[in-house]
């Protein structure tokens, strides 16, 4: 009898040890969970649709539109609060890779009220073949006899010029023209577990401010063109907004 | 027997001594291993991954082992695979890269070289996954294999039961031993991945053949991505604006949405030269007339693919005729006779 009373105890006790930790987590085990939308002026960017317009007054549909994130920062009251340097391959059309997470690491505390990335790769990932060796990062190679390293952004879609049908291929790439982003965001990421950032990118921003780019005028075909990129890149750094 | 506390606990005691020994004892599953199958152990093996290839697909439930992959280089060359005297290799000839210069049902058959990179098969994207799920679709539903021959074949019998472990060899067995196999069929010592390596120089030709391809002028490189050769995506470029048939439609045949009429999957360019029919639909009979398309003969339809419409291609590439001669000297450094000629991807038997 008493070795049975010496069983139920062990298997009580063993009950007792696996029951859920309720102690609050330390913030060193939190992420924010970034989720990225694409936008039209408010409505959701749709593959293939000739409806948008830009503030040249061109119609326009985007068919393809993958870029890298990457050196994100987290701000507050001007405070640098928290680093982290990974990149992110986003495919506007492909959902699996419009939601990522940033580890939070180290005691964080206060409320995160900005934030900022690059749009693009610093100069020192922007080498060619220095990516984790995936097919998206293949695929956004720029090439060697092109100056190297990766595309930072492929926007290609096509373009009504009059009555005439036109394509566009807005890319970006080579050192000097990573996009520096910044938005306001409002985050409390003191204790934090999970801190959702909801991005979004608003596609007309690249054609409007400081200077109106036309498909038309300026060109509907940027890669490598030093010109065309940088006004592309003057124009999107304030493409994104933390919904 | 009086039910003392102490008879219940002995009581379920042995019932759960009782229910243990039922459950080992348990009858044995197609799957379960047989003595004979302990004695055999798989030989892992690693894909080789040429310089600068991205890391092959490969799911995890199908790890390579030299075993498995000899075992689908066994079936890869078996006409049994189908019921009408055909194998894989009847229109995969290693020889010209692992196609035919035969049309298979009015299309071109694609070459099977560097599987292990792709995640869209077929020419109108119409199956897409692994190499697992393509092979599952080749032996089940292209072949319809006669399981039953399979598996009263005493050496398949024999081998499926020591490497798979299983009695009862299914298309998924079947699937993945072919995988395995095309996973090896890697293509990667052509005199251009040589040039990469700093092992041969190009000649002047075959280097201004490759600015023309990676770069703006020729434009070849955004959808043959390098070096894989395939961006494994669908495009239209202009090779129709009537889809008079069927197969013309493309991907449009799996979407039905308009926007996708005419597109196909980027072919492979690799060992390219050595192919005689080009296109879904074979339209094309040599690598001048392939370029001299993309010159001067895309028609301008409202999906053709935006990097084609750009100002300077709307008309097409317009190059000079010693332009085209040196892409086409480009395109033949493509060709790999390490792969043609490889025993390792040889008949077997």
């Amino acid at each position: 009898m008493k070795r049975l009373q010496f069983v139920l105890i062990i298997m009580v006790f063993s009950f007792v040890a696996c029951r859920k930790d309720t102690t609050p987590p330390l913030a060193s085990s939190g992420e924010i969970r970034v989720a990225v939308g694409h936008l039209v002026e408010g409505t959701p960017l749709l593959p293939d649709s000739l409806r948008w317009q830009n503030q040249a007054g061109e119609t326009y549909g985007v068919e393809r539109l993958q870029y890298y994130l990457s050196n994100f920062r987290f701000y507050s009251n001007g405070k640098l609060v928290h680093t982290n340097n990974s990149i992110k391959y986003i495919d506007a059309f492909i959902d699996s890779t419009r939601a990522f997470t940033i580890p939070l690491a180290g005691a964080i505390t206060g409320r995160c009220d900005s934030v900022s990335f690059l749009l693009g790769l610093d100069t020192v990932t922007n080498v060619s073949f220095s990516l984790p060796p995936t097919l998206q990062n293949s695929d956004m190679g720029w090439p060697n006899n092109m100056g190297g390293g990766y595309h930072f952004i492929k926007m290609e879609g096509h373009w009504r010029d009059g009555s005439a049908l036109n394509g566009f291929a807005l890319h970006v790439g080579r050192n000097g023209y990573a996009i520096p982003m910044g938005c306001r965001c409002s985050m409390d990421l003191t204790n934090a577990t999970i801190r959702l950032l909801p991005l979004s990118m608003n596609v007309n921003e690249w054609f409007r401010t400081p200077a109106i780019y036309s498909l038309s005028t300026d060109g509907s075909n940027s890669m490598n063109n030093m010109t065309l990129m940088r006004k592309l890149c003057n124009n999107a750094t304030d493409a994104f907004s933390a919904m | 027997m009086k039910l003392t506390r102490t008879n219940i606990a002995s009581l379920a005691l042995a019932i759960l001594y009782i229910m243990a020994v039922a459950g080992s004892c348990r009858k044995k599953s197609s799957t379960d291993p047989t003595p004979e199958d302990t004695t055999v152990s798989l030989t892992p093996d690693t894909i080789r991954t040429p310089l600068y290839f991205p890391q092959p697909i490969m799911p995890a439930d199908n790890q390579p082992a030299k075993e498995i992959a000899q075992l689908g280089r066994m079936l890869y060359y078996d006409t049994r695979l189908s019921n009408d005297g055909r194998s894989c290799a009847g229109c995969h000839i290693q020889s010209i890269g692992f196609t035919t210069p035969s049309m298979l049902n009015g299309t071109v058959v694609l070459p099977h070289v560097n599987m292990a990179w792709y995640n869209t098969f077929m020419w109108d994207g119409s199956k897409t996954g692994t190499l697992e799920d393509v092979m599952t679709f080749e032996v089940q539903e292209f072949f319809a294999t006669d399981l039953n021959r399979i598996n009263t074949d005493p050496i398949y019998s024999s081998l499926f039961r020591k490497y798979f472990k299983t009695t009862i060899i299914t298309y998924k067995h079947l699937a993945y031993a072919l995988a395995q196999f095309a996973r090896t069929m890697v293509s990667g010592n052509s005199r251009y991945d040589l040039s990469l390596r700093g092992m041969v120089t190009l000649t002047p030709d075959e280097r201004a053949g490759a600015e023309l391809f990676f770069t703006e002028r020729g434009d070849c490189f955004h959808c043959h991505t390098n070096p894989v050769m395939t961006d494994n995506t669908m495009h239209n470029t202009g090779l129709d604006s009537i889809y008079a048939k069927e197969a013309d439609k493309g991907y449009y045949n799996v979407t039905h949405n308009p926007n996708d009429l005419g597109k196909f999957r980027t072919p492979n360019l690799r060992n390219v030269a050595l192919r005689s029919r080009f296109m879904h639909d074979g339209r094309f009979s040599s690598l001048e007339e392939v370029i001299n398309f993309y010159d001067h003969g895309m028609r301008k339809v409202p999906n053709l693919d935006p990097i084609m419409l750009l100002p300077a291609k709307a008309n097409g590439l317009q190059l000079e005729d010693w332009e085209k001669q040196q892409l086409i000297a480009f395109l033949k450094t493509l060709t790999d006779t390490t792969f043609t000629t490889n025993p390792a991807f040889s008949n077997p038997n």
